[in-house]
């Protein structure tokens, strides 16, 4: 094209090196001209992205997490940086950085944890690369990637493995101290006895340790179930009591040694109890294992379909992969106790018979094979059950002897202990709900139309009183600011009223009373040149009368209102005591079982069922005097009570949480220590709402932070309680 | 297994209902009388005759193609059987659809299976898992010993090759024979003969095995009975032969006969768990508990040795051929009163007059309603001495496992444990006084017999020894102490094939 100057532009898009030469044509005669220019091209990489520490493979139950620590370069300039985890068929991007197109240096880090929810959704090596993109015009953007980190996930059931084998060295350390008491006798030497059960305490104590240490742990996220846990505190407590009771000095060698038979006995008992229930807890997960691993199996059939009828490539991979994770999933699974040794073998056979068919060029086999494996996981019994074979023939006969059985009786009953404290849990919360519900009922029945009107009366006389009181104050800590504070309580007193909300219109009233109090008390330090008192002292004097007033009414009217409520609800009342009074029986009798028998509960456990029966019959008393207000409190406390009892029982076969949970290292016992102790200093529930102070609760800027540090730190569940003070300092400071 | 025989005589009758409506109405149902050769030919196991008689048979003949599939599913070639099975026109006859299914389900439960064939005995094994591939030489003796003496005892000669599958788990067993998987496990069914072939579940699934030899012998009486009745025996007469035949493979065992069947048929009958002999149901599997099962057997066990031995040796297979060779409708009982001058029912209440004069009782220990006595005093204490023997204490294990002896003294369980304990403690002596004392046993034990066989080898006793490992053998053959005679490793059997199997119980120990 001309170029407006008499000259011509021409542009071409270069694709490769080149001589360029110009020429013109005149009618038939072309003249070249003499000079050529060579062109020499200079093709746009692809970006170089480098990654610290690559190429390497690591265990994620080795590393928490994997930095990637980058640096992107290109020729002309970068458009976006990603972060890309492949797993088998799976891809996950993740933009880490848009660039502009002209940046041709970009450096970053970005970070991968190892329970990130693509690392925990699947069980095959993961490649974690770094990718970035160029702005190439010509040919179109391309991808420049790093090379890879390759992040073995855990086997499928490896957390459960580990808990499992946790559990049975614990189990093997109770069968020591068994062993050790069957073939020990109590010595006869006064001299020797009292070393003797020294030993022997601290043997106890020594297991102790282990159960604690065991079942507080975390095995790759994964806790001890809680009621298993309280089945062997329980145990634990029972023996404690049993080495510590049996021998006081002085006593005859024979009392000493009946005692040292009682030992043993309660030594076989917990042998027996902590052996069924680690069996039964590594039963179910063989079984959750085993469906996982079905969904496996379900992979490789589709990788052997894909690989069969139309992807041979993505479909070879794809089984390859499968039956990697399946073989890690019979390891797995190999850990625990019988049913996972056979279900083991069921994936092991069924891995050979794909292996097998896909040496043999079958991949029809393959695929009928893994459906059929799959189908097989999915009903996770054992391989054989029912008679056993053993008297006939083909069917029919008993099941040998060989002691599986034992210990499932006391994990029975310890179960009907934990459900029955369940049940009374949330029976007597229904009860407390259905009482709240009836005082509320009651409540709103005597708020009449005629006491509306009076209530907007008493608001309108409150508003006139504050006024004159300025609605804002440059400086909080002055009697401007505590006046302005003064008037907003005393509107919100007011606006409560119109709604007919006493209680709030109390609190917002004391408040204003406060906020009047510290006026008047900054007002003596700010007197002026003539020793008088600020302005707003005097309209806070005056509006503080009528508040006060308007305060002592409305707590008459809540008097009243609650009595009316009172007499109102009272069948429901006198209902509600006697079914307080029948739940602090079947509590009482719940901590009579709960403290007997050889599947005892957890010490601290019973002994908080004793309390919630003392709350319970103190409200059911109160409930029987029409004094709701008590009723209702004891009631809310004995709730509380049973709920952490209960908590300590709940059945919660994967917490997946519980090294979170136990990070202050405390044990589940301490914490329920702490939370009792609380509630006896009159703090507020360990469990319940968090008491935040409101806005209107005047205390001066430092009082008020103080407040939010002890508010947001005392009240918590005493877990967490380090935590958020830490966190309400920092957001404070 | 007569539930499938009994579904397939069933459904085979409404077949042929339906062939006969088809060729009155002129349909084109095929070629009848070429179907029903190539049936005949199939359930009598003459395969390749089955073969001869569909070659070359027209495309559209549905009822040859039926035919044709249950020739290849008798053959065990099970996707070939799906293949021929799915065809539109033979899914829309009743049996097609259900033959279809079950071809289906054995070719996804076979899929990548072991195939193993011994042509010197006449034996094809398929197995899941492929390390009982070690125990197809001990299955092929058995099976040379069974043609024998099913041939003896019932007069049927069984076909070359038989077909065995071996199966893992319940899962399988059901899948491949159409039993409910429910009902197997209710049962603790180890094992069903029909199709023409044996499917077991391998006896190193059960964690104290169970006689699976015997139970080969006792589905190969069931394959010989179909054989020899065109599967007209019932119920009774099909598990009381099974019964009487299953062990007259071998010698005699002295735990043969206890419990009597004689005495559990009699305490079963009385404590209502019996069932008239016409009146079992489909299936012994699909009774509601295992005990049923045992009571049943025992009932049909105690009957079949009561008509031998009243009606003399060649009865059994004289009731066979008569039902074989029988008019079109004519029962069992029919036979028995033309060979004998009484009717099954006239049998029966002879029968169970003799039950009630000559049966003698249960062993204590053997319960058929609710709990054995001090169960639970053993139960616990065998626990606690199998987790003290597993952290190597010995002395203690004993201890409390005296208590689980003395709670049941006839369990031998608890007397091979008791003599692990006491060995592991040096005393060779109380240890071989717990074993030593075997016979009869309630519920026999693998290692109990094994342990026995190495004191009375060490005795050199050599036949005694190999009786009893034999006896160990035939019950657990995967548990490394049975399998290796316990011999202490790098030691192994001197047979070959024993040796293989003390290897590879090694190298994959039973759990």
């Amino acid at each position: 094209m001309k170029d407006g100057r008499g000259g011509v532009v021409a542009r071409w898009t270069l694709g490769d090196s080149t001589q360029l030469r110009v020429a013109a044509r005149f009618g038939g005669v072309l003249i070249l001209q003499d000079e050529t220019l060579q062109v020499t091209t200079i093709e746009d990489t692809s970006p170089k992205v480098l990654v610290q520490d690559t190429p390497r493979t690591l265990r994620a139950t080795d590393a928490r997490e994997v930095p990637m620590v980058y640096e992107v370069t290109d020729d002309h300039g970068l458009t976006q940086v990603d972060l890309v985890l492949r797993a088998g068929e799976r891809e996950d991007r993740r933009v880490v950085a848009r660039l502009d197109g002209q940046t041709r240096l970009d450096r970053g880090a970005v970070v991968v944890q190892s329970d990130d929810r693509f690392v925990r959704g699947v069980h095959v090596p993961i490649e974690i690369v770094m990718e970035a993109r160029d702005n190439d015009p010509i040919r179109g953007p391309k991808w420049g990637r790093s090379e890879t980190v390759v992040l073995i996930p855990p086997a499928v059931g490896e957390a459960e493995a580990k808990r499992c084998e946790a559990l049975r060295e614990l189990r093997g350390a109770a069968v020591d101290m068994l062993a050790r008491r069957l073939t020990t006798e109590v010595p006869t030497g006064a001299k020797a006895v009292a070393p003797f059960w020294r030993q022997e305490r601290e043997a106890h104590h020594k297991l102790n340790g282990l159960v604690q240490a065991t079942i507080g742990a975390s095995y790759g996220g994964l806790g001890v179930p809680r009621r298993l846990a309280a089945l062997v505190r329980g145990q634990m407590d029972r023996l404690h009591r049993a080495v510590d009771s049996t021998c006081e000095p002085g006593n005859s060698h024979g009392a000493c040694a009946g005692g040292y038979a009682k030992v043993r006995d309660t030594s076989e008992v917990t042998v027996l109890a902590l052996d069924g229930a680690m069996r039964a807890l590594a039963d179910a997960d063989a079984a959750s294992i085993s469906r996982r691993l079905a969904e496996v199996a379900e992979d490789a059939a589709l990788g052997a379909k894909l690989w069969r009828e139309s992807e041979p490539k993505r479909g070879s991979a794809k089984l390859q992969a499968a039956l990697t994770v399946l073989g890690g999933g019979a390891r797995s699974l190999g850990r625990l106790e019988s049913l996972g040794h056979d279900l083991a073998e069921v994936v092991e056979i069924g891995v050979r018979r794909i292996e097998r068919t896909v040496r043999g060029d079958d991949l029809r086999g393959a695929e009928l094979a893994a459906v059929d494996l799959a189908r097989r996981l999915r009903r996770p019994y054992p391989s054989f059950a029912g008679g056993g074979g053993q008297h006939g023939t083909e069917a029919g006969g008993g099941a040998p002897l060989d002691g599986l059985a034992a210990g499932g009786e006391m994990q029975d009953s310890f179960e009907q202990k934990g459900n029955a404290l369940d049940e009374l849990a949330r029976e007597h919360a229904a009860e407390m709900e259905n009482l709240q519900r009836a005082l509320a009922d009651a409540m709103r029945e005597v708020q009449t139309e005629s006491s509306r009107e009076q209530a907007r009366e008493h608001a309108r006389r409150i508003r006139r009183a504050v006024s004159g009181l300025p609605t804002r104050a440059m400086e909080t800590s002055s009697v401007g600011g505590a006046a302005a504070m003064m008037r907003e309580n005393a509107e919100r007193m007011a606006e409560a009223l119109d709604r007919l909300g006493f209680s709030e219109a109390q609190r917002a009233g004391e408040n204003a009373l406060r906020a009047a109090d510290e006026a008047r008390r900054m007002a003596f330090g700010q007197s002026d040149l003539f020793g008088q008192p600020p302005a707003e002292a005097h309209a806070v004097e005056r509006a503080r009368t009528t508040v006060e007033q308007e305060l002592g009414w409305v707590r008459e009217r809540m008097e009243q209102a609650q009595r009316a409520a009172a007499d109102r609800s009272g069948e429901s009342v006198r209902r509600s005591a006697g079914a307080e009074q029948e739940l602090a029986e079947r509590t009482k009798r719940l901590a009579e079982q709960g403290s007997t028998g050889e599947t005892p509960l957890p010490q601290d456990t019973v002994e908080m069922l004793r309390e919630a029966e003392q709350a319970m019959r103190q409200a059911a008393q109160a409930l029987r005097g029409a004094d709701t207000e008590r009723g209702v409190d004891r009631q809310r406390e004995g709730q509380r009570l049973l709920d952490i009892a209960r908590e300590s029982q709940r059945d919660d076969a994967s917490q997946a949480d519980v090294s979170r949970g136990n990070q202050d290292g405390s044990s589940d016992s301490e914490r329920r220590r702490e939370a009792r102790d609380e509630s006896g200093m009159g703090r507020p529930l360990a469990t319940g709402r968090v008491d935040i102070p409101g806005a209107d609760a005047f205390r001066g800027p430092e009082e008020f932070r103080k407040r939010v540090v002890r508010g947001l730190s005392e009240p918590v569940d005493p877990r967490l309680r380090d935590a958020v003070r830490r966190y309400a300092e920092g957001l404070l400071r | 297994m007569s539930r499938t025989r009994g579904g397939w005589k069933g459904l085979l009758g409404a077949a042929c209902a339906l062939l006969m409506l088809l060729v009155a109405g002129g349909a084109q149902a095929g070629d009848a009388l070429r179907a029903e050769r190539a049936w005949k030919a199939t359930v009598q196991l003459r395969l390749q005759e089955a073969a001869r008689v569909l070659q070359g048979a027209p495309e559209g003949d549905t009822m040859l193609a039926l035919e044709r599939g249950r020739m290849l599913l008798y053959a065990t070639r099970y996707t070939e059987a799906s293949g021929v099975l799915q065809r539109s026109d033979v899914l829309a006859l009743p049996e097609g659809a259900h033959l279809a299914e079950l071809a289906a389900n054995c070719a996804r439960s076979t899929a990548g299976a072991l195939v193993v064939t011994d042509d010197e005995h006449g034996l094809v094994v398929r197995m899941q898992d492929d390390r009982d591939q070690v125990l197809v030489p001990i299955l092929a003796q058995v099976a040379t010993h069974a043609r024998r003496s099913i041939a003896r005892e019932l007069g049927v000669q069984l076909p070359r090759p038989l077909r065995i599958e071996l199966v893992r788990d319940h899962h399988s067993l059901s899948s491949i024979t159409g039993l409910a998987e429910e009902s197997a496990r209710t049962t603790g069914t180890v094992a069903v003969a029909n199709w023409g072939r044996v499917a077991m579940v391998s006896p190193r699934s059960a964690t104290h095995g169970y006689p699976w030899l015997d139970t080969l012998v006792h589905e190969l009486a069931h394959v010989a009975l179909s054989i020899g009745t065109l599967d007209r025996a019932p119920l009774w007469l099909q598990e009381g032969a099974a019964k009487y035949a299953e062990g007259r493979w071998r010698a005699a065992d002295p735990g043969d006969g206890h419990p009597s069947a004689d005495a559990v048929a009699l305490a079963g009958i009385e404590l209502g768990l019996g069932r008239d002999l016409d009146d079992i149901g489909p299936s012994v599997a699909m009774l509601p508990s295992a005990e049923h099962a045992m009571v049943v057997f025992a009932e049909v066990e105690s009957f079949v040795r009561y008509y031998v031995r009243e009606a003399g040796p060649r009865a059994l297979p004289g009731l066979l051929s008569g039902l074989r060779d029988a008019a079109a409708g004519a029962t069992a009982s029919d036979v028995m009163k033309a060979q004998t001058g009484r009717d099954l029912g006239a049998w029966t209440q002879a029968w169970r007059a003799w039950l009630g004069q000559n049966a003698g009782d249960v062993p204590a220990e053997l319960t058929l309603a609710g709990p054995a006595p001090h169960a639970a005093t053993a139960v616990r204490n065998v626990r606690l001495g199998m987790l003290l023997l597993e952290r190597g204490h010995g002395q203690a294990a004993s201890r409390v496992l005296l208590v689980a002896r003395e709670a049941a003294p006839h369990e031998l369980r608890v007397r091979a444990l008791l003599g692990e304990a006491f060995a592991r403690m040096g005393q060779r002596q109380q240890s071989w006084t717990a074993v030593a004392a075997i016979d009869p046993p309630m519920v026999p034990d693998a290692v109990a017999f094994s342990m026995h066989g190495r004191f009375l080898a060490e005795q050199t006793d050599r036949v005694g020894a190999d009786r009893s490992f034999f006896r160990a053998l035939a019950l657990n053959p995967w548990n490394a102490e049975t399998a290796c005679e316990m011999l202490v490793e790098p030691l192994v059997p001197a047979a070959a094939e024993r040796a293989e199997l003390c290897r590879a119980a090694r190298r994959w120990p039973r759990y």
